[in-house]
């Protein structure tokens, strides 16, 4: 960031409480009947004392669950909502809406719709008309010009929407999930304008699910829990906190329906890092431990088998102490190290069983034991990144 | 947002709408002519042939129909109003923007109809051998005062209605007595001479008497007529502070009806 880069967006403290009541009271004899009771009503603190600034050229990205506040965030940035306590002071003009396609009616023309929907957005006649061509041809929907909005796709919806968001005048430009419709082209578009207005020096807020976007645009990141702020900094290490929140709240729900079954012999498995620390998360290049605990079983003699699965039911691999030749000499804890497994970034899930002296003899079996997620630059397709390297020759 | 673009949007939501309400209909836009000329009709028919009320008054049928007209447009004009907020919640919901667009628009729609409504009086004027002469004119300032009053009744009403929606019902009623209290079908000297100076400073009253005076004869009783040079800046005046606190009330309410509808 250069030196004299101003503060286009403070807030500061920023809280919101909705007030939810119980019943609501919307007749004039509802409210006369109920003067003398007193009102009942839940208070709901959707943000607590939020405080972020947004420099001028930033892209600025907002992750969080469902649930955490985001959207409100952006209705009080907008200025939809107007927070209950606290300030948030924006230099600039900043695009008001929070969601593609305000105000399209599936009764008019595509035509019709750029007209209506720019003007929400603020544009003049004579503006929309000068950038008409420029919108129905990144939209690609010449041909259904004259066509009613109801007879569109909704990918088509979206993508007429963005075609017109994007011509917003606007210092701030707010973008709210555009990525979750429409096709892998129109992705691509979407990313290309991102660039291009990364490199023109507009300012961002990027709201979206898609961590790898906000990861490969954004300048840094803020994490939303639960109404407050848990992280703001570089993208890469607050998309990281994000997805551990996540694994974090998978892994309590396992360990609690593990507990009911008494009789089996895995206790349970966890995944570490090189260090032995607990760890849901990998990056794409560390190694990867999983440690395993066993109920005591006395002298049995036992193997184990562990397989990797993609969240998509791939099997990815899997070996057994059998097949390494390997005996398990302590009964109770043992740990399988994988070394730079190379698996590209993901949902993963652990397939884990005890046998006898033959892969027939199983005698414990458990499936999704664990989930875990590789996450980072692991580039190229498939499964797993082998180990490659090109060699040209003239 | 800049102030013209504030006036492509009223017109591009007036429009809207305007189109809309005629959509998937065969015969359009007639419909909005046909709806107050029954009702013209059937009044006509009913106080001519079975009331007799308009015996006294030269060329009752334009009296009564540019009555009719005005009326109509007050009241569908100040309904849609009050209704905008509520009903256009998806968008404050989602896009902040002057509100007050919202309702600016919701009567800009009704006025297409209304101007529409106009061409027909003038059709029946000519019809009736009523050729309007330089006293026409004043029907301009007349529809800008009654927009003025429509618009500050909307405004206060429309904020009221995103907290009751009683107020529907309230101000249906409200019109369904002026329907009466206004000296549409009958001529004001029916109006017993104690609440006549009552009736007369409604503005609706004022205003419709004062477009049959300019239209049809400059016999009818106007109110500035009735009451004389200052007081006739009354009824105006009523206009003007309900327009102003419509305003102030409306502004101060708006910046909470994303929450509240």
């Amino acid at each position: 960031m250069a030196k004299d880069s101003e503060m286009l967006v403070k807030v500061e403290n920023v809280s919101k409480v909705f007030k939810l009541p119980h019943e609501k009271l919307s007749t004039v004899k509802q409210h006369f009947v109920n003067i003398f009771n007193p009102k009942s009503y839940e208070k709901f603190k959707a943000l607590d004392s939020v405080s972020f600034e947004i420099k001028k050229g930033e892209f600025f990205g907002i992750i969080g669950a469902n649930g955490s506040g985001k959207s409100t965030l952006l209705k009080i940035l907008a200025g939809i909502y107007q927070p209950t306590s606290g300030k948030v002071t924006i230099a600039g003009s900043l695009s008001p809406f929070i969601e593609l396609g305000v105000g399209f009616n599936p009764e008019l023309t595509a035509r019709e719709n750029v007209f209506l929907n720019a003007a929400i957005l603020g544009l003049s006649k004579k503006q929309t008309e000068e950038k008409f061509d420029q919108i129905i041809d990144f939209a690609e929907l010449r041909e259904f010009l004259d066509q009613k909005l109801k007879n569109f796709s909704s990918g088509m919806q979206v993508r007429l929407a963005f075609s017109i968001a994007i011509q917003a005048e606007a210092d701030i430009l707010v973008i709210d999930e555009v990525l979750a419709v429409g096709d892998s082209v129109f992705q691509q578009k979407c990313f290309d304008v991102f660039y291009k207005m990364k490199k023109e020096g507009k300012t961002i807020i990027f709201v979206s699910h898609e961590l790898g976007a906000v990861r490969d645009f954004c300048d840094r990141v803020l994490l939303m829990q639960h109404g407050k702020v848990k992280t703001i900094g570089a993208p890469n290490q607050a998309i990281l906190q994000y997805l551990k929140l996540n694994s974090e709240s998978e892994e309590q729900k396992l360990t609690t329906s593990k507990s009911k079954n008494e009789k089996s012999i895995i206790n349970s498995v966890a995944s570490l890092d090189a260090t032995g620390a607990r760890k849901n998360v990998f990056d794409f290049l560390e190694d990867m431990v999983f440690e395993v605990k066993l109920n005591k079983l006395g002298k049995k003699s036992i193997n184990f088998g562990i397989a990797i699965y993609r969240a998509d039911n791939t099997y990815c691999f899997g070996t057994n102490t059998l097949l390494d030749k390997i005996k398990i000499t302590s009964k109770e804890k043992f740990r399988i190290k994988y070394t730079r497994p190379n698996l590209l970034p993901g949902d993963y899930y652990l397939i884990v069983a005890v046998f006898g002296d033959t892969d027939k003899q199983i005698l414990d079996y458990k499936e999704k034991v664990l989930t875990f997620k590789v996450f980072g630059s692991g580039f190229g397709e498939g499964v797993v990144n082998l180990k490659h390297s090109w060699e040209t020759h003239e | 947002m800049k102030k013209t673009n504030l006036l492509n949007l009223t017109l591009q939501l007036a429009l809207t709408d305007f189109k809309l309400k005629y959509s998937g209909s065969v015969l359009g836009y007639v419909w909005s002519l046909v709806k107050p000329l029954l009702l013209f009709g059937v009044l006509y028919v009913i106080f001519t042939y079975f009331f007799s009320l308009g015996k006294g008054i030269p060329n009752y049928p334009v009296y009564l129909l540019v009555g009719i007209m005005f009326w109509a447009f007050f009241a569908e004009a100040t309904m849609s109003g009050m209704h905008s907020i509520v009903s256009r919640g998806d968008l404050i919901r989602k896009i902040n923007f002057p509100k007050f667009v919202i309702v600016l628009s919701a009567i800009t729609t009704s006025l297409l109809t209304f101007a529409l409504n106009l061409v027909i009086i003038f059709v029946f004027l000519f019809a009736s051998h009523v050729i309007p002469d330089y006293h026409a004119l004043l029907i301009l300032p007349l529809v800008f005062e009654l927009v003025v009053f429509i618009l500050g009744l909307s405004l206060v009403l429309a904020t009221f209605f995103t907290k009751f929606r009683d107020f529907s019902h309230i101000w249906e009623v409200v019109l369904q007595v002026g329907f009466y209290a206004v000296p549409l079908i009958y001529p004001v000297i029916f109006i017993p001479e104690a609440l006549r100076w009552v009736i007369m400073l409604n503005p609706v009253t004022q205003i419709i008497q004062d477009a049959r005076w300019s239209l049809i004869s400059q016999d009818v009783l106007t109110t500035w007529k009735m009451m004389g040079m200052p007081l006739a800046f009354l009824a105006p005046t009523i206009v003007v502070v309900i327009f102003v606190f419509g305003l102030w009330f409306f502004n101060i309410s708006a910046k909470s009806f994303a929450e509240e509808i």
